[in-house]
């Protein structure tokens, strides 16, 4: 069939790069770096719960 | 792509199967509620999507299943929804859904079974081209959170909105993502600054804590110079927290001098434990056990080794007795020495296999003393994890005389712990035993040659036990820590409160835990840094919608809406689309607003403010909209009774709007319960030509569905005369002039077709050929057929005009002239 082809899928990867230049928190940067692939919150929970051993695991 | 029929069976209010064929431009469909009408919009939606937007929507599923299927379908049939699409080139593509027992939908496409419908994009993500009824209670009149959703649904921005939700679920509730070694971290500290906030005292070093992570150092100088207050003065500084720890010990050890200590394994721990059990592993995988058993070739080899020893011996005799034997000096011929020395080299071949295996044994006896030493240091290592622990046992009476009554359960947990350890570790001890035994016993087969497969299987089963029983183990122990952690401070706290060393206690916490209480302050800031994460995202997503709404929707939106839009008092109407704003002027999360407008007034709100009527005519303007916007492969649009609950003013300002949706080259299919209103549209669409259909009524069988003209032929006639006999007329004039006579030569074949036949044909199947045939069948003489056939002679069998057509006054009258004639001729017929 002859179907138009322009979609109107919403460009999430995009937004998300856009958010991530407003954002100058490293943490927060890394978060929401995180929320991609097939299972983006569980991505970026597992971020946070990385993020919060490194500061346990840091040696001062 | 546009629809050219639908075919229906037993699918929602249509049990045997029904057919409508659509015009390309218009058709309208006209029953009475409860006659079939939302079943048509209903089965074009499961078919392209599976679903039903209402069974989609619905707060229960369960209430909807076994909806789809007719309740009078007879079993043996199967439900189904069949369509035909025509796409901008014409080409025709057959849609077929087959309602399967499990509710789902099986698709052929042409009779083909297909997993998806060969659509170029992916449909869920344009809007659907369907206008329905309750359309507008899921957009406007929701709540504001659900109102948001519906916008962002309908802007295709859902994966920014589900995005959002999903950050701030995450900035609200993080607790589900602080791992336990945090948690536990969080725990003991804030412990600590309740003790430290029990001492009047420390007041000043706690007032500089609740300065958070800036006044950690101001905290600790004060620390530094309390800790220094109770020590003599000419403590060095390296030797004051051992000098504090040793005053409190002593005054302690006066009282009670057992510990309850059960800590975490350590990350290091946890690695060993890892490392152990996966060479634990490898030692019961087959490549160890292959090479065990091929030990067992050693024995069988041995009197080769003793024969080849042999040899050597006659070798190096023979060669110094040629063709005579070195042990009796009998005479030895060629081919004998030949044999001989053939003997030898296979034998060093044998020799060399047996060498091999040789390193083989030794490599497996130093494995299995690895495995003997790493057994140990598991099993110390999860010994010594709860030795500390145990040591309390023997003096669990003196605990209790200071625990108990006051901290009853906590001397519980205490006594509970150690005979739950005591149980896992005895277990642990048991299999570690069992381990050791099977160990044992293949070492000694592999010292003593005396190999046996079936010792590696039982050191392999009981390698297994060992590792499930040690696992258990460590989930024991590390379920025992939090609560064992929470009894050590309490006893910790008693402790100090009958030594009198409090205040001592919490400076000694206070300088061993400054890392950690560090630590804290750092990980608080990161949990209450996801506020301003949560923001940053609200004001990014409200921004992103803002632009959506205000820049694009609101336009097309109004554009549509002037349409529809009643021009008399009140007037109060819809002024666009904006984002809620705080009194400082920030975005609010996830607030669209619906603006409104009286008499040149902002005002609140339009939910607030429009009558049903306009909140109405306003969701399907949003409809219509957004089906414009963008695009969608889909250029139909079916519209399910627009008119309820709306005013005679918004009815009719609506039939313009239908008009111009028909003039964007969209397909509309519309269906009304009211006849009036139906009629209405018939006539200001008159021009038009589509295609009318009522449901005149409903049985068990399913809706009776009859195609009514859209306009009588003597209506089309005289309206033909007047723009024939008017010399102003224009091309565009003569063209429709054109079209009509068809139209009605079309009609008047039918109808004679029938009156001299009997057999009804639908006049929007004609064309030259088939209205020729016809004509001959009815007696019709030759020179009107050939007249009437020269009618269609400008435009195709689709009845499209060929790219070089000029309208033509002349020809125009001539066609004119000979439908009246066959008109006649019906006329005359009717009468005889």
């Amino acid at each position: 069939m002859n179907n138009k082809t322009t979609s109107q899928d919403f460009p999430c990867e995009k937004c998300l790069d856009e958010l991530l230049v407003e954002l100058s928190d490293p943490v927060h940067k890394r978060l929401i770096q995180a929320y991609r692939g097939n299972d983006p919150v569980q991505s970026m929970e597992s971020e946070l719960a990385n993020v919060l051993i490194e500061v346990l695991n840091r040696e001062d | 792509m546009k629809i050219k029929n639908i075919t229906i069976q037993g699918f929602r209010g249509f049990n045997e199967e029904r057919n409508i064929d659509f015009h390309d431009r218009l058709t309208l469909i006209y029953a009475p509620n409860s006659y079939g009408k939302t079943s048509i919009s209903e089965a074009f939606e499961w078919l392209l999507y599976g679903i039903t937007s209402k069974v989609e929507k619905a707060d229960s599923k369960e209430e909807y299943k076994g909806s789809y299927r007719n309740r009078h379908l007879p079993e043996s049939l199967t439900p189904f929804v069949k369509a035909t699409f025509v796409d901008d080139d014409e080409n025709e593509t057959e849609f077929n859904g087959d309602l399967a027992e499990d509710e789902t939908i099986q698709r052929f496409v042409n009779g083909q079974e297909v997993e998806s419908w060969p659509l170029a994009q992916d449909i869920s993500k344009v809007p659907r081209p369907f206008i329905l009824q309750h359309a507008l209670k899921y957009l406007l009149l929701v709540r504001p959170d659900e109102r948001f959703q519906g916008f962002a649904h309908l802007l295709g921005l859902e994966k920014l909105d589900l995005f959002q939700r999903n950050v701030v679920s995450l900035c609200t509730k993080p607790d589900a993502c602080i791992p336990a070694e945090v948690n536990q971290l969080l725990k003991n500290v804030s412990a600590l600054e309740a003790c430290l906030a029990s001492q009047p005292s420390l007041a000043t070093i706690q007032k500089a804590f609740k300065k958070g992570i800036t006044g950690l150092a101001e905290a600790y100088e004060i620390v530094a110079s309390e800790c220094r207050q109770r020590v003599p003065p000419e403590t060095e500084e390296k030797s004051v927290l051992p000098q504090l720890l040793k005053v409190r010990e002593d005054a302690v050890a006066k009282i009670f001098e057992g510990r309850i200590a059960l800590p975490h394994y350590s990350e290091e721990e946890k690695h060993a434990n890892s490392e152990d059990e996966n060479f634990f592993l490898i030692c019961i995988v087959d490549s160890f056990v292959k090479k065990y058993t091929e030990l067992l070739a050693l024995s069988i080899v041995q009197h080769t080794l003793e024969r080849a020893e042999f040899f050597d011996l006659g070798i190096k005799l023979l060669d110094k007795t040629p063709g005579k034997c070195p042990f009796c000096g009998r005479s030895i011929d060629d081919a004998l020495v030949k044999h001989i020395h053939d003997e030898h080299a296979n034998l060093a071949t044998e020799k060399k296999r047996n060498e091999a295996l040789q390193k083989q044994r030794t490599e497996i006896i130093k494995l299995l003393a690895e495995l003997k030493s790493r057994l140990a240091a598991y099993q110390n290592r999860h010994k010594d994890k709860v030795a500390q622990l145990f040591a309390l046992e023997p003096t669990l009476d003196k605990l209790k005389t200071i625990l108990v009554p006051k901290y009853q359960t906590h001397f519980n947990e205490v006594e509970t712990t150690i005979l739950e350890l005591t149980t896992a570790k005895n277990n642990l001890e048991t299999s570690y035993s069992k381990v050791l035994g099977a160990l044992a016993k293949v070492e000694t087969s592999v010292t003593e040659s005396e190999e046996d497969a079936a010792l590696v299987k039982v050191l392999g089963e009981t390698l297994a036990e060992y590792i499930s029983d040690a696992r258990s183990y460590v989930r024991t122990v590390i379920g025992k820590v939090s609560v064992m952690s929470d009894a050590a401070q309490i006893l910790k706290h008693e402790l100090d409160a009958l030594a009198g060393t409090e205040d001592i206690s919490v400076l000694i916490d206070l300088l061993e835990q400054r890392c950690n209480v560090k630590k804290k302050f750092e990980i608080k800031g990161i949990l209450d840094g996801l506020k301003a994460l949560r923001k940053s995202v609200d004001q990014y997503v409200a921004n992103r919608v803002l632009g959506a709404i205000s820049e694009e929707l609101t336009s097309e939106v109004m554009e549509w809406y002037k349409q529809i839009k009643t021009k008399g008092d009140p007037d109060v109407h819809f002024d666009g689309f904006d984002m809620e704003r705080t009194t400082k002027g920030e975005l609010k999360a996830r607030r669209v607003q619906i603006k409104a407008r009286s008499y040149g007034k902002e005002l609140v709100s339009a939910v607030s403010s429009l009558s049903e009527s306009k909140l109405n005519a306003l969701g399907l303007c949003v409809s219509i909209a957004t089906n414009l916007k963008g695009e969608s492969p889909f250029d139909f649009l079916i519209i399910d009774d627009p008119i309820q609950s709306w005013d005679a003013e918004h009815e009719i300002q609506f039939i313009e709007v239908i008009r111009r949706l028909v003039e964007r080259g969209r397909q509309v299919i519309l269906m009304s319960h009211s006849r009036k209103w139906i009629d209405m549209v018939r006539s200001g669409c008159r021009t038009i030509n589509g295609r009318f259909y009522e449901i005149t009524g409903y049985t068990e069988t399913g809706p009776h569905i009859a195609e009514i003209p859209w306009d009588r032929w003597t209506e089309r006639l005289k309206e033909v005369d007047a723009i024939v006999k008017d010399p102003t007329a224009t091309s565009v004039k003569l063209q429709q002039a054109e079209e009509e006579i068809r139209i009605v030569n079309a009609e008047l074949t039918s109808e004679l077709y029938f009156k001299i036949k009997g057999v009804r044909k639908n006049p929007h199947d004609l064309n030259s050929t088939k209205v020729r045939k016809m004509l001959v069948e009815c007696g019709i003489e030759n020179g009107l057929v050939d007249r009437i056939t020269q009618t269609f002679e400008t435009t195709d069998d689709a009845h499209h005009a060929s790219v070089d057509y000029a309208a033509h006054r002349q020809r125009i009258q001539r066609y004119h002239a000979w439908a009246h004639e066959l008109a006649k001729l019906l006329k005359d017929s009717h009468e005889a």
